[in-house]
């Protein structure tokens, strides 16, 4: 008797289904993403139904929402703030990938003699509250010679500096982890084949890092963006000087002005989602492979 | 596109990302650069408005040290300022009529406060002081020795105009309260003469034509050939040398500038030190001062036009920095007083409790505004408050700022203490929060059925809002002006006050109650030291 | 040559002390031993990324100890190939002359001429990601060899291949060995690769080397 006569059975699947763990993960990060949006949401709308100060006419209910938003960037100064908001955070930024990618590149690889106690001392600034960076920054600069401080404390240096001293820890933590994650062995290959240390590094290794460098720069970014503790204590908030969208934020909340302090949140999260974007956009674009 | 090149002769990536980086920064740093000239400019007004120089009523006898100060800044800064000499009330009644002129140094302040009532000048800047004496040729060969020597038959007198020269409105004064005037003056009539300054006095001497004259010490100082004579009547009268800066200058804030110029302790002061003035102990020279505003967050609202029109005006910056009072307070103990490393010279606290903690560090403080404690509860009163009593009812939820953290929540702490309801409100109490600002948002949203907050917190969403307010003198919290010990910036600190005082809309208008004296236009205010607590009017009254 | 003199090398946990073997210029040496016995190390060692704590090592006619990996002219075949990530076949290959600066015209021939050595003529532009485990050792390959190194050394290069790859890629090296003339340390577990391809056999045994000729592999 051949197989071939035989009837087939067709095999009922007694597993369960695939959906609930799906289902699971899904609502998981829905409800994530949708807390997120719903936080935007509920901003707007706080600013919907208040009386409008720029906008009059028929359309004004309608545009209430963004009527604060008009007003806060019709102010000379709140244009100044974003100006300098989005130039320190891109320089912040730029700084910290320039210390990351040694500093993770060198704990990544390098077992050293004090290797754990860098690591801790380099995650301090996270943990720090942020109100003692900053001033733990203006006592440090009292033992600085007075050209460096006339130079910093209170100026625009100060605010990416304060901004810098957080940012970077976290594209330190980045970088590190991008290290870990690139085969030592591509490097030495490099190396055995006419390689000096400089050429493995930059034309083997730092290629294979270039999605950790983007989002260490990105991470880095946002973070200095979000930050106005320590400014407040070592730049101050003068306007027209080294105010910030962060610290203007914070000062709106504190004389109660809510509704300008939404509309410049809002600013904000548009600014950062724009660079934000553009940065993913055209980051990924180049490391297609 | 790749980073690493598919072309032969790739390069390499890391000096690719490096160059990239380097000019990024540079890029970077140059619109940082411009950004902040351009925030410059917009804090301190427009920049360059100095040309075509400056016209200066000056006081007769301070012509050394002026001709010294004039041609020192025309150098640096290169502004020609033209001098005219003249006696004070001459200069006064001149400049009232010209209509034209800058800057106005009177050899007594009594010119410059009447010429402040009169409107004819803004800022007011303390010099130097300089007293009355007898001058008399070298060797006093009459041997004059006092007031009753000057009536002597066989001495003759200079004097200066009484209405011309400060030295002759001073000297009448102080011989009129010695009640000898009216015979010094017929005296003098008769065998003397009145001039119209007070180097021509000096030079009568000099020359011989007069026995004796009253001049001022310093001017005394300044003529080698004459002697100065003290006595008791002469030393009562003090004067203020002051420089003032005309309210019809084209150029202000240039006028400003050089009026700071000539009273900097390191610069004009030290030229009247050398020709025999007193000098006051001036702020520090600076071409474009910094100094440092430490303030409560909940009074930016108000300072902001204030300062950004002090700063226009002045061509100064003035850097702020807001911060919960708490964190001010510590932020200053740990500067020990070193401006350089950030220490305030100007500090304008949320109460005046915040200042009691620092006080050894600043001058005694003025207060300037308040804003009333009150209770805040949902529009319509749901819950019936009318008292803080009603907050200790079963069932309410209260929530008030913490006591370590804001000021609102130490002065919270003491009312409730003082009215003996601490314990019983407590267990209402369902949060304290770290801030005045969040106090307000938990009644809006429902977090809270009351909240003791600050007046001025619910101006922004009044409609939403019920306030009720408490009968207590201690439900307020004021606001003092003080300027820090170490301040090399004291003479601007008190202009700053001085804006302050004349800008009480500017605190209105924010919800905040004025505490300064509502008539600004008296004379001796806004100038000279802010020593002592100027509250004028039942402070319980808005 | 490859020649390695009393070499003594710490691992951590163990050592290798007093390694000495020869294996005579254009001949196919393969060392076998147990997996973690030390045989990766010891080829870093020789190619210069591990620090020897004594010995000397001798490739071509040089006394190469002292020297850095770029200055031994060894060409490197990392287990499982280690290509680099974000380069097409075509740059791997050229790398090594790229980075010697040589002239395009001569990076070109010499591309090709590894492209049909190897027979990887239609992979140049891939990139690693998307090549069987053969065409990546081939690749690996011809990467190193494209300077022309008096000395290759290969980890374990046929251990993730199937039979038939296997196969042909013990050819592809015996071929390769015998054109391009190199001295070749082979590393591996498999008794059967040395029989096949060795000239000379050794084997890491607690720590020491030993000869296995003369033994069927």
């Amino acid at each position: 008797m051949s197989e071939a006569t035989q009837e087939i059975r067709t095999g009922r699947s007694r597993a369960g289904s695939d959906v609930p763990f799906y289902v699971i993960l899904s609502v998981i990060s829905g409800t994530y993403v949708l807390l997120i949006v719903a936080l935007l949401v509920a901003d707007v709308m706080y600013m919907a139904g208040t009386p409008t100060k720029i906008i009059s006419s028929e359309w004004a209910p309608l545009l209430s929402v963004v009527d604060p938003i008009l007003a806060a960037l019709a102010k000379p100064e709140i244009r100044y703030s974003i100006q300098l908001s989005l130039i320190s955070c891109t320089t912040t930024a730029i700084l910290s990938l320039i210390i990351a990618v040694p500093i993770g590149y060198l704990l990544s690889r390098h077992q050293f003699f004090g290797r754990n106690l860098i690591d801790a001392i380099l995650d301090i600034p996270i943990v720090l509250p942020p109100l003692v960076v900053g001033l733990s920054l203006l006592i440090l600069f009292q033992y600085v010679p007075q050209v460096l401080r006339e130079a910093v404390v209170y100026q625009i240096p100060a605010v990416i500096l304060a901004q810098l001293m957080v940012a970077c820890a976290f594209a330190v933590r980045t970088m590190r982890a991008t290290f870990d994650q690139i085969d030592v062995r591509h490097e030495q290959v490099a190396l055995t084949l006419g390689c000096s240390r400089f050429q493995a590094f930059g034309m083997v290794v730092l290629p294979e890092a270039r999605r950790g460098l983007l989002t260490a720069g990105t991470l880095a970014w946002a973070r200095a963006l979000g930050e106005f503790g320590p400014l407040l204590i070592f730049a101050g908030a003068t306007r027209n000087k080294t105010e910030v969208l962060s610290t203007t934020v914070f000062l709106e909340l504190s004389i109660g002005d809510l509704e300008a302090a939404v509309a410049v949140s809002l600013i904000m999260v548009a600014a950062a989602v724009i660079v934000l974007i553009v940065a993913r956009v055209w980051g990924t674009r180049s490391l297609t492979l | 596109m790749q980073i690493s090149s598919s072309r032969q002769g790739s390069t390499n990536t890391f000096f690719l990302l490096v160059g990239g980086a380097v000019v990024l920064l540079i890029v970077l740093t140059l619109l940082l650069a411009g950004l902040n000239r351009r925030g410059r400019t917009a804090l301190t007004g427009a920049s360059d408005v100095e040309s075509g120089g400056l016209f200066f009523y000056c006081a007769a006898g301070m012509q050394p040290p002026i001709e010294k100060i004039v041609a020192e800044y025309g150098d640096q800064y290169d502004i020609p300022v033209r001098v005219q000499y003249g006696g004070s009330a001459t200069l006064l009644s001149q400049l009232e009529v010209s209509g034209t002129g800058d800057v106005y140094l009177a050899a007594d302040d009594g010119y410059t406060d009447l010429a402040y009532e009169k409107g004819l000048v803004e800022e007011r800047i303390p010099v130097a002081s300089m007293c009355p004496v007898i001058a008399v040729q070298k060797g006093n060969p009459k041997g004059i020795r006092s007031i009753q020597d000057l009536l002597r038959k066989d001495v003759r007198v200079a004097l200066g105009n009484p209405d011309q020269a400060a030295i002759g409105k001073k000297t009448r004064k102080l011989l009129e309260d010695a009640g000898c005037w009216e015979a010094i003056e017929e005296h003098v009539t008769k065998k003397g003469v009145f001039k119209p300054t007070v180097p021509e006095v000096a030079n009568d001497v000099k020359l011989g034509s007069v026995d004796a004259g009253i001049v001022w010490n310093a001017t005394a100082a300044q003529y080698a050939e004459l002697e100065a004579v003290r006595t008791e009547e002469l030393d009562r009268g003090a004067a203020q040398i002051t420089i003032a800066v005309l309210q019809r200058s084209k150029t202000p804030t240039a006028a400003l500038k050089f009026a700071r110029f000539l009273a900097a302790r390191d610069r004009g002061l030290e030229y009247f030190a050398e020709t025999g003035y007193e000098p006051v102990d001036g702020d520090v020279w600076e071409e474009t001062p910094e100094i440092t505003f430490f303030a409560g967050s909940v009074n930016r609202r108000a300072l902001e036009p204030i300062i950004k029109r002090f700063q226009e005006r002045e061509g100064v910056i003035v850097n702020t920095v807001y911060n919960g009072c708490g964190i001010l307070t510590a932020q200053m103990r740990t500067l020990r007083e070193n401006q350089d490393s950030g220490f305030p010279d100007v500090y304008m606290a949320c109460d005046v409790y915040y200042l009691e903690t620092v006080q050894d560090l600043f001058r005694e403080g003025v207060n300037v505004s308040n804003t009333d404690i009150v209770i805040v509860t949902q529009a319509g009163n749901p819950k019936g408050i009318k008292s803080l009593e009603d907050l200790a009812k079963p069932g309410m939820r209260v929530a008030v700022g913490q006591p370590d953290q804001c000021t609102i929540g130490v002065l919270s702490r003491r009312l409730l203490e003082s009215e003996g309801l601490s314990e019983k409100i407590r267990p209402n109490i369902v949060t304290e929060t770290a801030t005045s600002a969040l106090l307000v948002p938990q009644v809006t949203t429902g977090a809270a059925d009351a909240v003791l907050a600050y007046a001025t917190d619910t101006l922004a969403e009044s409609e939403k809002l019920q306030v009720v307010p408490i009968d207590s003198p201690l439900a307020a919290a004021i606001q003092p002006f003080s300027i820090a010990r170490s301040s090399d910036f004291k003479y601007l600190g008190e202009r700053l006050f001085a804006t302050i005082e004349r800008s009480p809309d500017a605190f209105t208008s924010a919800g905040f109650k004025w505490r300064l004296s509502s008539t600004v236009t008296e004379g001796s205010k806004g100038k000279g030291s802010v020593e002592s607590e100027e509250e004028t009017g039942d402070p319980e009254q808005p | 040559m490859i020649r390695v003199d009393h070499l003594t090398l710490r691992l951590g946990s163990f050592s290798l002390r007093d390694v000495s073997f020869d294996i005579p210029s254009g001949k196919y040496g393969v060392l076998m031993g147990k997996t973690g016995c030390g045989k990766t190390s010891l080829l870093e060692a020789i190619a210069g990324l591990k620090p020897i704590e004594s010995g000397r090592i001798i490739l071509g006619q040089t006394d190469v100890t002292e020297l850095k990996p770029a200055e031994r002219n060894i060409g490197l075949v990392p287990q499982d190939g280690a290509l680099f990530s974000t380069m097409t076949v075509r740059d791997q290959l050229a790398f090594a002359l790229i980075v010697r600066r040589a002239r395009r015209d001569l990076i070109g021939r010499r591309v090709s001429e590894l492209a049909e050595m190897l027979e990887i003529g239609d992979l140049l532009d891939r990139y690693p990601a998307g090549l069987s485990g053969g065409e990546q050792q081939r690749v690996a390959l011809g990467r190193a060899l494209a300077f022309r190194p008096t000395t290759l050394c290969l980890d374990e290069p046929l251990s993730a291949l199937d039979d038939s790859t296997r196969c042909q890629i013990m050819e592809l090296l015996k071929r390769v060995q015998r054109e391009t003339g190199v001295s070749v340390l082979h590393i591996t577990h498999n008794r059967s690769e040395a029989g096949e391809l060795a000239d000379v056999r050794l084997e890491l045994v607690d720590g020491k080397v030993e000869s296995r000729n003369g033994k069927d592999g």
